[in-house]
């Protein structure tokens, strides 16, 4: 399929298969910049919502020490607390966004023999939007690499 | 291709042997320069009397080869966890962790001349010091149970034969299934090192306490041996990394190790940069600022004149450079990136060492008159390339012996074929 130039498809199997990304050509997931940026986020609000409140706006004591730049460890526990949260909802809710959920339904549960995606069968789905797509042509590629069980699934809307 | 296909019929079953002449060289000018250095090392010992060299050498020799002990620990600690949680990635560089957990006796073995010889060890420890001239203040007697000289070589003992004893036993299994092909030595393996990992913690962290704790006895750490041992996983992750890659280089491992293995290995460097900087914040939060006055000693000194700045070296060269270096993927995946990260780690845990050991040397000698011993850095720079010397030596000649993976393990084939 890869080589075949398609872009828009997905494969479905009961189980996790190791290496099966870069089989299908995919390229690293721009999520690790997000959740990057989103634990830097973390950690400069934390620090600066110490810093703020402790340095600039209410300058504290603690055990005789002025807070100051100079205590920024006393600090790191929640900076490190707030990288860690944020990076971890990043990556929750940027995952969520990059893979379009959460969505109701989706076309592919139309079909009858799809249910068994989650128990004994594999799947290879290649979507109509795809500008190589064509209905006798894809389908006779996929009988040709072995396909069984090749169905067409049209969008109820 | 992450798959490169590789099938259980091209590892030959007798492994791949390592022509230890291939590194003859290098082998060469460690033995000259660990001989050279043993020879000086020893005269100092033996002969220096109780002049100032031989009590500055003393904490030298110390730093020397705790920092060897640390990483030889920390290989047996990669051997444990993997037999424990039985995992399968690393069984194609299994065996090299386990010929570096095998430098074990040879580290207890360097670090005789201080424990055995009176003027050194009482130079290192005041308390062995305070004992035999009969002036035990308050803290020393309430630490009497634990500080006396009998019970000390007990525990030194108890931790020599334990690791030394572990880490053989689990290569000489390993070896015996590279004979036989039989797969009980894994089991056996497994059962067996669930049992070990406590007796390798208990030793580790009072091993720890022993030699660097109580250099001042006055001070405590609760968190101490975590510490070290933090310090020691990491380190050997660096040097398996560095082993792996001049093994490669001279064209051994091809088929067994791939660019996944080193993705994992530089995951597990990676981790430990951070559970290190963990530990060592949680440290110096709990003792420097609960502000109790004997706890913070330890901080105050670190923090005096010069020291000042190899602390904050290790801020920053120990935590922040690495890790924000070895975050991104291509940096675990890349040979020359990861070892290059992997030189400047062992370099740090050197430092990390030398900044746990030497600031109480010259309070120590001088009885507080001195931060510092002048000229005695020169001594530190013949103890560690000595003891360096040694080590290679010994750790390359371990590497010819047997094959250089586990050939018959029954998940080889498991681990060749990583994907992560």
């Amino acid at each position: 399929m890869r080589d075949a130039g398609f872009k828009r498809w997905d494969v479905h199997s009961p189980f996790p298969i190791h290496g099966l990304d870069s089989a299908m050509g995919l390229s690293k997931s721009s999520l690790s910049w997000f959740v990057f940026i989103g634990g830097a986020t973390g950690t400069l609000t934390a620090f600066l919502l110490q810093f703020i409140t402790q340095v600039v706006i209410y300058p504290t004591y603690v055990q005789d020490k002025p807070a100051s730049i100079t205590t920024l460890p006393a600090f790191f526990p929640v900076m490190f607390e707030l990288t860690v949260l944020f990076a971890a909802f990043t990556a929750l809710f940027g995952s969520m966004i990059l893979n379009r959920l959460p969505r109701w339904n989706h076309p592919l549960f139309v079909s009858e023999q799809f249910t068994r995606f989650s128990d004994d069968a594999f799947f290879l789905c290649i979507e109509a939007r795809d500008p190589q797509f064509s209905k006798e042509e894809t389908k006779a590629l996929l009988k040709k690499m072995g396909g069984t069980n090749i169905e067409l699934i049209e969008d109820e809307i | 291709m992450a798959d490169h296909g590789a099938t259980l019929a091209e590892f030959p079953i007798e492994g791949e042997r390592v022509e230890v002449s291939k590194f003859s060289r290098i082998i060469l000018i460690a033995a000259i320069i660990g001989g050279i250095g043993i020879v000086v090392s020893l005269a100092i010992f033996l002969f220096g009397g109780d002049s100032q060299v031989r009590k500055s050498f003393s904490y030298s020799w110390l730093f020397a080869c705790f920092y060897f002990f640390t990483i030889a620990a920390g290989g047996l600690f990669w051997v444990l966890l993997h037999h424990a949680s039985n995992s399968g990635w690393g069984i194609a560089v299994r065996r090299i962790m386990e010929h570096l957990a095998n430098m074990l006796p040879f580290t207890f073995l360097l670090l005789m001349p201080i424990l055995l010889l009176k003027t050194p060890r009482e130079a290192l420890y005041e308390w062995m010091h305070l004992l035999s001239i009969g002036e035990v203040d308050a803290l020393l007697a309430a630490k009497a149970p634990y500080l006396t000289l009998g019970f000390f070589f007990v525990r030194i003992l108890f931790y020599a034969f334990a690791l030394s004893g572990i880490a053989y036993l689990l290569r000489r299994w390993s070896l015996q299934q590279d004979r036989t092909g039989d797969v009980r030595p894994t089991f056996l393996a497994r059962r067996f090192s669930c049992g070990f990992i406590p007796v390798f913690a208990i030793s580790v962290t009072f091993i720890a306490v022993d030699l660097l704790m109580c250099l001042d006895y006055t001070w405590f750490s609760t968190m101490w041996g975590v510490y070290i041992f933090a310090g020691s996983a990491l380190s050997s992750m660096a040097v398996i990394i560095l082993t792996v890659t001049a093994l490669r280089s001279r064209g051994y491992l091809g088929k067994v190790v791939s660019m996944q293995h080193y993705h994992t290995m530089g995951k597990l460097m990676f981790a430990f940069t951070v559970f290190w900087a963990y530990i060592a914040f949680s440290q110096l939060f709990l003792y420097w600022y609960a502000k109790i006055t004997e706890e913070t000693k330890f901080y105050i000194l670190r923090n005096t004149e010069g020291w000042h700045f190899v602390s904050l070296f290790l801020v920053f060269g120990h935590f922040l450079v690495p890790f924000a270096f070895l975050l991104r993927q291509r940096a675990k995946k890349d040979v020359r990136q990861i070892c290059a990260a992997a030189v400047w780690v062992l370099f740090v845990h050197m430092i990390d060492i030398y900044w746990i050991v030497m600031p109480e040397r010259g309070p120590s000698i001088t009885k507080g008159e001195l931060l510092t011993i002048p000229g005695a850095l020169f001594l530190d720079v013949i103890a560690i390339v000595t003891v360096t010397a040694a080590m290679v030596f010994l750790y390359l000649r371990s590497m010819g012996k047997y094959s250089i993976y586990p050939a018959r393990d029954p998940r080889l084939h498991e681990s060749v074929r990583l994907i992560n």
